[in-house]
């Protein structure tokens, strides 16, 4: 794994623009890019590298033969799905997000497909792994995503009668601290201002500058 | 800083969500709920009250008070992380059983109900159920931040702000998590507790 | 098992509600069975009912006030989950840790493993019947060792104790005394739990052969940790892929055979002693030095990427997968949870048994229901 963190490169985590072409032949080779692209010829992948693994971008459309490939190629060997999840990036779409595993290879990677905003659907993969199946029925509860061919898509973690929004997109916003509480803390408002100036006064209270630039840092502010 | 405190028998459920919802069907859980009608507390008429009244009841309520408070039976109802540190209360290290506090199984045969966790909106259908099961004379002690207001989590919108917005709390216990040692002082000041409203327990 | 012809006898398949409160659900679990007299013909897990949103809530927070989530999520082998949390920022940040820092790292974790198996020796004995008993004996034992977490890190469960970049603060001075004190207790219980349900009769008789799953169904449902190693699978991260300083120790992974009840206790037995082996080790070399590093600023500004970080927690795999673009907070923190994935799999394990011995399969599982619905 450590050989993969060699060239660093800042990840493609917002849009990955189509015909990367370029870059994609900057990707250092000896990667499990390699071995993707010769299990699976006809896919366009696009490589880029995250912290931990190599992350391959591909459409939604080839999801189910490059999942099949990477469990029952022999040069993948990927057996072990360790999580699938989404990343939403509201307009632009949703990022489905697959950590692979091989335990005879001993390598992994993070396979991610984008599926546009309108049109929340995306293959199951149930019938590779088992183990996605509440994997995918909480990202569907949780973002809104149709994953289909799943033999059972109800929620899973939501109440059943509580799903009419989604709670992980980013256009849901934090629930309200609700009626007696924000009274109450309203009310003690004034008593911790008063507590708080009498400290000062005393001296006993020290005063963190939060803005100010840390003194450690050069550029940063 | 007078705010009142919400009483007892006009606890209002949560406030409405700002765009209604369409209606749903009910789960089995709500229906269930629905149907059980919560007791009331009827000003006792046993005979000890009726015979020379004033006279017996004095002695009579001290009595039980004391008997009910030195014996109080707790629901094991460890939801979450409280859950444990309730567990390591009863344990032989922090030991509540010299308080007479032996945690029970059911609720058809328990005193007290600790709500020890965060009660999300799933479960709280089943929280109200368990505790319209426990026969009077019942107390309630929510122990942690999250039963308490919701603690860490209050922000989330499938959270409960708190066990009292469905069940009436007796005793709230701080601390994420309380320490065994907040506990049992919760217990304590729920045994004061009951000793001081004997009057109005009833039967 | 019957000898009344069908003709004689009307059955029906009857469905057999457990939790969301009961004494044997861990947490509030519900599980709807379809039993046929005692025989379980089908489950059904309902969860949720400890969803709380940590996901959604660390978005909106620093990555240093998201730290206290983890602790709530896995809230037996609480270092483990921070360890993960703050490692995984510091590959993408590119922090390094100093030495001292990474020993405290090691002992702590490793404690806690012992106190995380501890728990579920109490629970899983209260499960096959033994009340009280092993349950006792875990846990004074493992309240002897959460005095030491409580003199290091303040609190009892909660600790919060590890940042990105080392530890909050220094150990106190008898750190390594009171280390071999704990190791003292955690033999002696490994002991106690030992005699009383290794070589017991009914213990063996309720885990036996109870809860099979093979290793080809195992890896495909995505099982991880003592629930892996007991069908004979020998895989532990912190062999395979070794993070924090795990490498420089030298320490075994037990495997089991057949995969059942039984192994899975074997297992978690074995990996107690294990621990206490590494925590040895640990303390014979722990050295002296800065807790930080040098250059810490005051604010943590992670560089934009995407990292998965992985532990092996006494439950299995947990993980964090981070999202940044930048910034202060995360843009995505999906928890990958240990138990999630394990329970997936309780399907396989109870169908064909009696109901009984769902209770046992679900007390193997040892989960943790807050880490299932985080």
């Amino acid at each position: 794994m450590s050989e993969q963190e060699k060239t660093p490169k800042p990840d493609t985590g917002g849009t990955p623009a189509p015909g990367k072409g370029a870059e994609a032949s900057a990707f250092p080779s000896g990667t499990i890019y390699d071995v993707f692209k010769e299990a699976l010829p006809g896919v366009a992948f696009e490589p880029a590298q995250g912290a931990s693994e190599v992350i391959l971008h591909f459409p939604v459309s080839d999801l189910t033969k490059v999942c099949r490939a990477a469990k029952d190629d022999p040069r993948l060997d990927m057996k072990f799905l360790r999580f699938l999840t989404a990343v939403d990036y509201m307009d632009e779409g949703m990022d489905l997000v697959y950590q692979l595993w091989s335990y005879t290879r001993k390598h992994g990677v993070t396979l991610k497909t984008r599926i546009p905003a309108d049109n929340l659907r995306a293959p199951t993969v149930t019938n590779v792994w088992r183990g996605a199946d509440w994997h995918e029925r909480e990202a569907a509860e949780m973002f809104g995503i149709t994953f289909e061919g799943h033999p059972n898509l109800v929620p899973l973690l939501l109440p059943e009668d509580m799903t009419d929004h989604h709670p992980l997109r980013k256009d849901v916003p934090l629930a309200p601290i609700e009626e007696w509480q924000a009274e109450r803390l309203e009310s003690s408002a004034g008593v911790i201002e008063e507590v708080v100036e009498e400290l000062q006064r005393r001296g006993r209270l020290a005063t963190v500058d939060t803005e100010a630039p840390d003194a450690a840092e050069g550029e940063e502010a | 800083m007078a705010v009142e405190k919400p009483d007892r028998e006009t606890a209002t459920p949560p406030p409405a969500e700002q765009q209604a919802p369409p209606p749903r069907e009910k789960t089995g859980l709500e229906r269930e709920a629905e149907r059980l009608v919560p007791v009331e507390v009827i000003p006792a008429k046993a005979l000890y009250k009726q015979v020379l009244p004033g006279v017996l009841q004095v002695p009579a309520d001290y009595i039980l008070a004391m008997v009910r408070k030195y014996s109080m039976w707790p629901m094991t109802f460890g939801l979450a992380c409280c859950g444990i540190e309730m567990i390591a209360t009863y344990m032989s290290h922090h030991d509540l059983d010299r308080f007479g506090i032996v945690p029970w199984a059911s609720p058809r045969q328990s005193d007290v109900m600790i709500v020890a966790g965060t009660v999300t909106k799933k479960m709280a259908p089943a929280v109200k159920l368990l505790y319209e099961q426990m026969p009077n004379p019942k107390w309630v002690i929510s122990m942690g931040a999250c039963a308490t207001n919701g603690g860490p989590y209050t922000r989330y919108d499938r959270v409960l702000q708190g066990v009292d917005k469905i069940i009436p709390v007796d005793v709230y216990v701080p601390g994420c998590p309380p320490r065994p040692e907040a506990l049992m002082d919760g217990f304590l000041a729920l045994r004061n507790k009951i000793m001081e409203e004997r009057s109005r327990i009833g039967a | 098992m019957t000898t009344l012809h069908q003709h004689e006898l009307e059955t029906i398949d009857v469905n057999v509600n457990m939790g969301p409160q009961h004494p044997s659900t861990h947490g509030v679990f519900r599980m709807v069975l379809t039993v046929d007299g005692e025989k379980i013909e089908d489950v059904t897990p309902h969860i949720g009912y400890m969803h709380r949103g940590a996901e959604k809530l660390s978005e909106n927070m620093d990555y240093r006030q998201g730290l206290g989530y983890h602790d709530r999520t896995e809230y037996l082998a609480q270092f483990h989950a921070e360890l993960c949390y703050v490692e995984a920022i510091e590959k993408l940040a590119g922090i390094q840790v100093p030495e001292r820092s990474q020993y405290i790292r090691v002992i702590l974790s490793e404690l806690n493993r012992i106190t995380s198996h501890l728990m579920f020796m109490g629970a899983f004995g209260v499960d096959s019947g033994i009340f009280g008993t092993t349950f006792t004996y875990a846990f004074r034992e493992r309240e002897a060792v959460q005095d030491l977490f409580e003199e290091i890190t303040g609190d009892r469960l909660m600790y919060a104790y590890f940042r990105p970049g080392g530890v909050a603060w220094d150990v106190p001075e008898n750190f390594v005394e009171r280390v071999h004190d704990c190791l003292g207790h955690a033999r002696q219980a490994i002991k106690d739990v030992d005699d009383l349900l290794t070589q017991n009769e009914m213990f063996i008789a309720r885990t036996r052969n109870v809860g099979v799953i093979s290793q080809e169904d195992a890896i495909d449902w995505g099982l991880t940790g003592p629930m892996l190693r007991a069908t004979g699978f020998k895989w532990d991260l912190r062999k395979e892929e070794p993070y924090c300083i795990y490498d420089r120790f030298d320490f075994d992974v037990p495997v089991g055979e057949q995969g059942d009840c039984y192994d899975r206790y074997r297992v978690r037995l074995e990996e107690m002693r294990q621990s206490v082996r590494i925590v040895e080790q640990a303390v014979k070399e722990f050295p002296e030095g800065p807790i930080l590093p040098e250059k810490m600023s005051r604010r943590l500004r992670v560089p934009a990427g995407e990292v998965y970080g992985r532990v092996e927690a006494p439950r299995g795999e947990y993980g964090v997968y981070i999202v940044s673009q930048g910034g202060e907070k995360p843009y995505r923190l999906k928890i990958r949870a240990s138990c999630f994935s394990n329970l997936m799999a309780l399907r396989d394990m109870t169908v064909g048994g009696y109901v009984a011995d769902a209770v046992m399969v679900l007390g193997s599982t040892d989960i943790v229901l807050c880490e299932v619905d985080r």
